[in-house]
């Protein structure tokens, strides 16, 4: 469980990042925060892992306060997956996957043989542990941010718009993956993005921020496409512009549903 | 031509090469010098140069301390030092760590500072300290460009230490010192040639090293993407 007892974090030059947040993540849960660029959903991901310190308030996971916990020992626990990947580029995909486990100070080939489990796990050939990141595509880059992420089987994962770099095609195959992995693995995610779709797709609770941090609603992403709090979030949805405004017509004795432009998005059965 | 005649004779004579004060015994004290100073500059070069690099803060000292110690001339440091420390092998030492420093400390900065910044807040985000990422990230992803700082730091040095003979009976400086006095311009163009293949063949051995670290370190795509 991930608690944000209203946090702030106001800039030395006067910039507020996030202003009095306060939010509650159940444990097993995926909780997506979206918003445009700026509104602090980044920063509100990188409080749980103290790479952001609030300037007050504060973040507790399991009822602790982070602020008194080592740093270091903090983010070895966490999960974290980012955008770019972030692998380490001279190291193997095998090393990369591992990374925490050797900073706990547990090597050997337990370890090595785990890694390899994970490379699996998500999806990738275990065949390409020797290779460099340089050689991988965007997508599998992102795939071993997963596997890295899990390695240290922690219970919390924080990803940072992680399939934001990837095509629409492999982000739908890895949001897929994603979704896969959670029914297996049961981790309290939070998932930083600003695709609505992608945070519809993946969360359990549905954060949408506006600028400063503020709430703009929160809730499953039934509840926030049925009953929009307010225009800002019904625009940020789609729903005010149609986007989401879908109508059914029967060709050939099949009914298709198509969107406000007419164009077809599936069969209803 | 006559000259360089003479001199690739001396250097055929096969007596010039051996014997405790032959060529091959001042090239291994030359090389010996170099390498020390090289060495010693480092110690106080790669720390500092990391540090800045790590940090960014002093950043401008790099530049202005470089081009300082650059405008530097080797040999007044040199007749300076002789003076404070006397004869022996410390005042070229002194005066060629000098020389040494500003190479060293550039490529330290430089390589550390150009590390990509994503890749330093990936490894603090997975929980690597201070210590770790600097040593495990940073220092390895930049070790190109400090070899490249000792490539050029080596290659001002050898050709430099030829100035230790100035107050020490160390180097090829040897040649040139005693071949001045007694008109030997054979010998002192012999001597200087081999200085100069000495600067040419160390360039080239630090510029495979330097290849090969960039090779292991920025793994470039081998195989066309989309292989798996």
């Amino acid at each position: 469980m991930i608690e944000f007892e209203s946090v702030s974090k106001i800039y030395p030059s006067g910039a507020i990042a996030v202003e009095e947040f306060s939010l509650l993540i159940p444990s097993h849960s995926v909780c997506t925060l979206v918003g445009s660029s700026g509104c602090g959903k980044t920063t509100l991901l990188r409080m749980v892992n103290r790479m952001v310190t609030p300037s007050s308030g504060r973040v507790l996971i399991d009822s602790e306060d982070i602020a008194a916990a080592d740093a270091v020992e903090l983010r070895r626990s966490i999960g974290y997956v980012l955008q770019s990947g972030g692998l380490l580029p001279h190291r193997t995909i095998l090393d990369n996957v591992i990374t925490v486990p050797v900073l706990k100070g547990r090597k050997g080939s337990a370890t090595r043989a785990h890694g390899l489990e994970l490379l699996e796990l998500v999806g990738l050939d275990p065949a390409i542990a020797t290779r460099y990141p340089a050689q991988l595509s965007g997508g599998q880059q992102q795939r071993v941010g997963v596997a890295r992420a899990l390695a240290a089987d922690p219970n919390i994962l924080l990803m940072d718009e992680p399939f934001g770099a990837v095509d629409p095609i492999i982000r739908r195959e890895l949001q897929t993956e994603l979704t896969r992995l959670q029914t297996e693995l049961g981790k309290t995610i939070v998932f930083v993005t600003h695709d609505i779709d992608e945070a519809f797709r993946l969360g359990d609770q549905v954060v949408v921020l506006r600028s400063g941090g503020h709430i703009a609603q929160q809730g499953t992403p039934e509840e926030i496409t049925s009953a929009p709090a307010d225009s800002f979030v019904s625009d940020f949805v789609g729903a005010d512009l149609g986007g989401r405004r879908l109508h059914a017509i029967t060709e050939s004795d099949r009914t298709v549903i198509v969107d406000a432009d007419g164009k077809p998005l599936g069969v209803l059965r | 031509m006559k000259i360089l005649g003479q001199a690739l004779q001396w250097l055929s004579d096969p007596q010039v090469w051996g014997g405790v004060e032959g060529l091959w015994a001042r090239i291994g004290e030359h090389l010996g010098v170099s390498a020390l100073t090289v060495l010693l500059a480092a110690v106080i070069a790669w720390p500092l140069g990391v540090w800045i690099g790590h940090t960014g803060r002093g950043a401008g000292i790099v530049g202005a301390l470089t081009g300082a110690a650059r405008a530097l001339p080797t040999l007044g440091l040199l007749t300076l030092f002789g003076l404070l420390l006397g004869i022996g092998l410390g005042a070229p030492v002194v005066a060629l760590v000098i020389l040494a420093i500003p190479s060293l400390l550039a490529g330290a900065h430089a390589g550390v500072s150009a590390v990509d910044r994503t890749v330093i807040d990936a490894a603090r985000s997975i929980g690597m300290s201070t210590h770790q990422l600097v040593w495990e990230v940073e220092i390895p992803l930049a070790a190109p460009v400090i070899v490249g700082g000792v490539r050029t730091a080596m290659l001002q040095v050898i050709s430099t230490t030829t100035l230790a003979a100035y107050t020490a009976d160390v180097g090829l400086g040897r040649y040139l010192f005693s071949g001045l006095k007694t008109k030997n311009y054979a010998m002192m163009m012999g001597a200087s040639l081999v200085v100069v293949v000495l600067t040419i063949l160390a360039d080239l051995g630090f510029s495979v090293v330097q290849r090969w670290l960039t090779r292991r370190t920025h793994q470039l795509s081998r195989c066309p993407a989309g292989e798996y």
